[in-house]
């Protein structure tokens, strides 16, 4: 077995709620005058929680909302501070943003194409090379020269998977993204994701649907209040998650919190 | 492994710096530009427009109203109003550049210094244009070229290093605290008041004009005027006392991003 490309150990998250953080200078200062400066209202949103990937797996992570997936894989990506815990990453790591999350809306898919793909971290020359492909893929010959802001939610979403795909990317993040695609994308999506797995890379899935999870995954780990409750072949985790919840095996339809 | 106190990471694979950090600033900086005039008819334009008519009424309440005679009172403003005007677009933009680009911000790590440099630097693409413009108006009417021209690389490159500084400060400090712009206008439109862009700073009573020339804007503004026949370039000490403050600027402003980047993406 190779090393893993995300090796996550004893992580701990916490988040200082938000109120309170003074958001007034105001009340900043009263604070500081009235000696209110810890206040601390600390909400552990990932406590304890380890997973490992290896190069060519499909991982994916499901659990309730709020459970903290968003948190590890925002952690994963390098975008927020752990508290405490390992966090080791092999490689580039492409999270796969909301429905154009990232584009601007009065540039056109083109010139969007090359924000997001430099935000990402690609070169330009990169983007050149494989804009034909990104286009392609999305499907997005017809209105790619149109400004973004007059898209639809799904030709958002494809362009922007689109984008992230051809990064090629070490690992990839998919956490939630593909509610508004019809079946026949979801399905490409499906295939492309892996594919991407095949060549080596780690694919980090997200999703409410658990019969996309079950189709796509071959390790689940389940998630509840920030720890770990099951990991393990996907039917069988799944099977367990969902004898919780009371649910059959339907779709759920609920987004997930931020 | 032992209960370790703080987080321990280890990634590889981050970006390969150097030109991508150029590219990525250029795309940032194209966005900015476009994103500002795409949806309007007269587009670059606007940004000519509004400091014409500035200059039209405040023209007309110095020399009608107020009778203040002062020679070619048109350009004499215009040359101080160029570089005020990158000042005073680049220091309120900065704000609100973070949550203009929340969702990037918050799902991917990238060098999100970039994101205050391409407010400068757009601004910059601005004020670059307006230049082409002012030149164009010199071609109309007589000016003698001389050595001062010279100065207007310096002094840009001081208002750019002073912008920089305060677009780290800004950005980070806005996104914590969303008050700081609203006191930033208020800190600017006084700022424009005792700083020589629509007077000349041979107006201000001479006990005064020496230590208003510390203000590194004034400085700079009072500069681009020494194109002008019959005005000259600021003391040595108010130019040197620029660079440095300026300088210092960046410092702090760098110190400050760099504290509160980290928790950036929590605070959104």
């Amino acid at each position: 077995m190779s090393d893993p490309l995300v090796h996550i150990d004893n992580l701990w998250k916490c988040y200082r709620r938000h109120h309170d953080r003074p958001a007034h200078l105001k009340d900043a200062f009263l604070r500081r005058i009235l000696g209110h400066v810890h206040q601390v209202d600390a909400t552990w949103a990932v406590q304890g929680f380890a997973v490992h990937a290896q190069p060519g797996e499909v991982l994916g992570l499901i659990g309730p909302n709020g459970c903290g997936k968003t948190t590890v894989l925002s952690i994963i990506a390098g975008v927020l501070q752990p508290t405490r815990g390992t966090v080791v990453v092999r490689g580039r790591v492409c999270p796969m943003l909301q429905a154009g999350a990232g584009f601007h809306g009065d540039l056109t898919g083109l010139e969007n194409i090359y924000l997001s793909g430099a935000i990402l971290g690609m070169r330009r020359r990169e983007i050149t090379a494989k804009l034909e492909d990104i286009v392609d893929w999305a499907e997005a010959q017809a209105w790619v020269d149109t400004p973004v802001r007059t898209y639809s939610s799904g030709m958002l979403m494809r362009l922007g998977f689109s984008v992230a795909a051809h990064m090629e990317p070490d690992v990839l993040i998919v956490d939630e993204i593909l509610a508004t695609g019809d079946e026949g994308f979801r399905a490409r999506v499906r295939r492309r994701l892996r594919a991407e797995a095949d060549a080596g890379r780690v694919v980090l899935f997200v999703s409410h649907y658990m019969q996309e999870v079950r189709a796509l995954c071959d390790r689940v780990v389940w998630m509840d209040t920030g720890r770990v409750v099951a990991e393990g072949e996907a039917g069988d985790v799944i099977g367990a998650y969902m004898a919780t919840t009371g649910a059959s095996l339907e779709p759920a339809c609920e987004g997930e919190a931020p | 492994m032992a209960a370790a106190d703080g987080p321990v990471i280890e990634r590889t694979g981050r970006r390969t710096g150097g030109r991508q950090y150029w590219e990525l600033l250029g795309v940032l900086t194209v966005t900015l530009v476009t994103a500002r005039y795409r949806r309007s008819i007269l587009g670059f334009f606007w940004s000519l427009i509004v400091p014409l008519f500035q200059i039209v009424i405040v023209g007309f309440v110095f020399q009608a109203i107020l009778q203040q005679d002062i020679p070619n009172y048109t350009l004499v403003f215009l040359t101080a109003l160029v570089p005020w005007t990158l000042f005073n677009d680049a220091a309120l933009a900065s704000c609100a550049v973070f949550l203009r680009f929340r969702e990037v911000v918050r799902k991917i790590a990238f060098p999100r210094w970039m994101l205050p440099l391409a407010v400068v630097t757009s601004s910059l693409v601005h004020f670059g244009l307006s230049m082409v413009v002012l030149f164009a108006v010199f071609f109309f009417v007589p000016v003698y070229y001389n050595p001062n021209f010279l100065m207007l690389i310096p002094l840009t490159a001081i208002l750019s290093v002073l912008l920089t500084g305060m677009a780290l400060a800004l950005s980070v400090l806005h996104t914590y605290y969303q008050d700081v712009e609203y006191a930033l206008t208020v800190l600017i439109r006084t700022l424009f008041f005792i700083t020589p862009v629509m007077y000349p700073a041979a107006q201000i009573p001479e006990e005064y004009r020496y230590w208003m020339m510390f203000n590194p804007v004034a400085t700079v503004c009072e500069g681009f005027r020494s194109m002008l026949p019959g005005y000259d370039l600021p003391a040595a000490e108010h130019l040197v006392a620029a660079a440095v403050s300026s300088v210092l600027m960046l410092v702090i402003g760098a110190l400050i991003f760099r504290r509160m980047n980290p928790q950036l993406p929590e605070v959104m």
